[in-house]
């Protein structure tokens, strides 16, 4: 069956069919098209403006404040932005590494079965089920001046009282670290354990019997194995970890201060405190190219047929 | 290079006894397979032998040292895996000195070791090639190799050919057994193709439901299996196992009372003293002779198939109700509905118990040598 005779060969009448094929799927396309792309390009365009709720003009009117890269010029003045940034930074690099040693740590327990009760599954990784506003609020409550960590302190040393948490710049950085590990190590645990499970048994078998001890073989053979599933473990920990909002939100609103003051929180008192929409939409499109250039490093780096981890 | 004793070792999974009471005395250098259908435990008794898994119960000696309790790197043993388990995120040097490394031989001796396994595997011009590029025949050299470097007492191979095709199979039959003599290894062998067991085996250890069911030389164990299922496990096709019946004239072949067996006068010495009794009469389809109806001293029989494969002739065979074959050259001129008389030569008989199923005739003293 053919639409057009002249045309006969096989490779004309499934050129034919693509053409139909790919007519039929416009529709859906243009769809995908605009629900994905949409937010973004209005963000690009309302950064390169002054748009504010404060003058009353519709979004789409926004050029008339068109001012170029004025938005994007101010990211690099803004000391509260920088502030933001440096601490985001700080605390995932203290954050992330934490979770990950721990994390790395009870997987290698599950895996030499040291701990391998299925009851012990749960329990490790219920943190993770909460909701991060509700563990920020049950932090709130453990850290307060009269809460449950002080109370337990108190027990060995009567000072204990005197700790206040959540108001001092230093402990307060503390406290949300805490909670952040606590609540995300076990993602960590997770991704790793399964990393591990996935290295050939024979092979740790082998290295027994070639005289490796526990550690030898932990290292050489199975920590090499799984570096593709640590980048991936480490990389979503970081994007994630540098989005965090809400448990600090809700702990300490960023304060005292601005101590614990993180990116995403900076951007929330922007756009609705100083309702500066266009330079928030500015940052916003920064983070994500930076983001995504981290992603792509990351991701190039697994690929590499060097650092993937192959069954035999 | 040493001696393995197993002394009544069992090895039981909750209430399932894998391995049952196994003495094994594997001599100083010798070729041991272990041989057997799937899931009888031969894996579980390599995995005894090597450490990685604790005995229920019995002793394992190496020489004279009683390693029973001594963990498993501790132990001086080379495992080959059926699948190898080559380290693939690491070259083929890094595979061979991974032993050495991690037993803390200095970095000089190691390189010289390594250089001289390479060159005897014949891995030389790979050694900087990462491992998971290498050939199944490269991989298993190198398996074989990485064990050796470290000179265990014994080697032990699991399976290491089941995962290759027929004809790869037999040049590295070849080849392994080429290895054991140069590496002068106790070598442990595990398999569950006769073939191979037969073609590579200084002794032969024959297993089945966890229980170890004869011990011997290949020969011995073809010309005198120990019981039944030694007798049928052996020869493709394996033996013809008969219900018989022992009368003052001889042996009754099958259901029939018409055609006797000969037996040697040694089986009828044997026999005298048991009386009339049933027994299980043994005999290799390639071992009969097919001739003229009513010749002296046949079995009647009736033809009822005929297979040929390569130069040989499977032929079916039913004498009354009972069902054997024989296996006879291309050329013997036999023909599905023919009738024949099959005789068997009085030295070819095997004699079983029936409820045993034990072999009746020259008590297989070598079982447990
Ligand atoms: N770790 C184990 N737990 C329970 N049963 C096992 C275990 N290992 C082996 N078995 C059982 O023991 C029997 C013998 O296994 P194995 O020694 O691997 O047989 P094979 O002769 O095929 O190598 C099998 O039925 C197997 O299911
Ligand atoms: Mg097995």
């Amino acid at each position: 069956m053919s639409y057009t005779p002249h045309t006969g060969t096989a490779d004309a009448l499934a050129a034919q069919r693509r053409t139909l094929a790919r007519r039929l799927i416009l529709p859906t396309q243009i769809l995908l098209v605009f629900i994905v792309a949409f937010p973004l390009l209005m963000q690009v365009y309302i950064s390169l403006t002054w748009w504010t709720p404060l003058d009353g003009t519709l979004w789409y009117s926004a050029y008339e404040s068109w001012n170029w890269f004025d938005n994007f010029a101010e990211i690099f003045r803004d000391p509260g932005l920088h502030g933001a940034v440096w601490r985001t930074i700080l605390f995932v690099s203290i954050a992330v590494p934490i979770e990950f040693g721990l994390g790395l740590l009870l997987a290698a327990l599950f895996y030499e079965g040291v701990l391998a009760r299925p009851v012990f599954y749960s329990l490790i990784l219920m943190p993770m089920m909460i909701v991060p506003a509700v563990a920020g609020y049950i932090f709130f409550l453990i850290f307060q001046q009269t809460g449950p960590l002080n109370a337990l302190v108190g027990i060995v040393w009567d000072g204990a009282y005197q700790i206040n948490w959540l108001n001092d710049v230093n402990r307060a950085f503390i406290a949300v670290i805490v909670a952040d590990v606590w609540q995300w190590t076990p993602l960590m645990f997770l991704i790793l354990f399964a990393g591990l499970m996935s290295v050939p048994h024979d092979q740790m078998r082998a290295a027994t019997i070639l005289g490796a001890n526990w550690r030898q073989r932990f290292f050489r053979i199975a920590l090499p194995r799984i570096k593709a599933v640590i980048f991936i473990a480490i990389g979503l920990r970081v994007i994630e970890c540098f989005k965090i909002f809400d448990m600090l939100f809700v702990m300490t609103s960023g304060g005292p201060g601005v101590a614990t003051e993180s990116l995403s929180l900076y951007l929330y008192k922007q756009t609705f405190q100083s309702l500066e929409w266009s330079y928030v939409a500015a940052i916003g499109i920064t983070v994500l190219v930076v983001l995504s250039v981290i992603a792509a490093i990351i991701l190039t780096r697994t690929s590499r047929p060097s650092n993937t981890s192959e069954a035999s | 290079m040493s001696s393995v004793t197993l002394e009544q070792t069992s090895k039981k999974f909750g209430d399932f006894t894998a391995v049952r009471e196994m003495d094994l005395a594997i001599r100083n250098g010798e070729f041991v397979a272990i041989l057997g259908p799937s899931g009888c435990g031969k894996t579980t008794t390599m995995n005894m032998i090597a450490g990685l898994e604790d005995v229920t119960s019995g002793t394992i000696r190496f020489d004279d040292r009683d390693v029973t309790e001594v963990s498993t790197q501790k132990r001086g043993v080379g495992f080959v895996f059926q699948s190898y388990a080559i380290f693939t995120h690491m070259t083929v040097r890094q595979n061979l000195a991974f032993g050495l490394e991690v037993q803390g031989v200095e970095q000089a001796e190691i390189d010289r070791r390594v250089g001289d396994m390479a060159e005897f595997m014949a891995l030389g011009h790979r050694i900087d090639v990462p491992s998971a590029g290498l050939s199944v025949n490269e991989m298993q050299k190198l398996a074989i190799g990485r064990s050796a470097i470290v000179e265990p007492s014994i080697f032990l191979l699991d399976e290491p050919l089941s995962n290759l095709d027929a004809a790869f199979r037999e040049k590295m039959r070849a080849e392994l057994r080429g290895l054991q003599r140069a590496l002068k290894q106790t070598m442990v062998y595990v398999t569950h193709d006769q073939i191979e067991a037969m073609g590579l085996a200084d002794r032969i250890a024959v297993m089945n439901h966890a229980v170890l069911q004869q011990f011997d030389t290949p020969v011995n164990i073809y010309a005198r299996p120990a019981n039944v299922f030694v007798a049928r496990f052996m020869g493709a096709p394996g033996m013809n196992i008969v219900n018989s019946r022992v009368t003052e004239g001889g042996v009754l072949f099958g259901g029939r009372d018409a055609d006797f067996v000969a037996l040697s006068r040694e089986d009828m010495a044997t026999l005298r003293h048991h009386g009339e009794r049933d027994l299980l009469l043994g005999f290799r389809p390639e071992e009969l002779r097919l001739g003229e109806v009513g010749a002296p001293g046949s079995i009647a029989a009736d033809v009822a198939l005929v297979e040929t494969v390569g130069r040989r002739k499977i032929v079916h065979l039913v004498s009354g109700t009972t069902a054997f074959h024989g296996v006879c050259d291309r050329g013997v001129p036999v023909r599905a509905g023919e009738a024949v008389g099959v005789t068997i030569s009085p030295d070819k008989v095997h004699l079983f118990d029936t409820e045993t199923e034990a072999r009746l005739q020259w008590p297989v003293e070598a079982t447990h040598g």
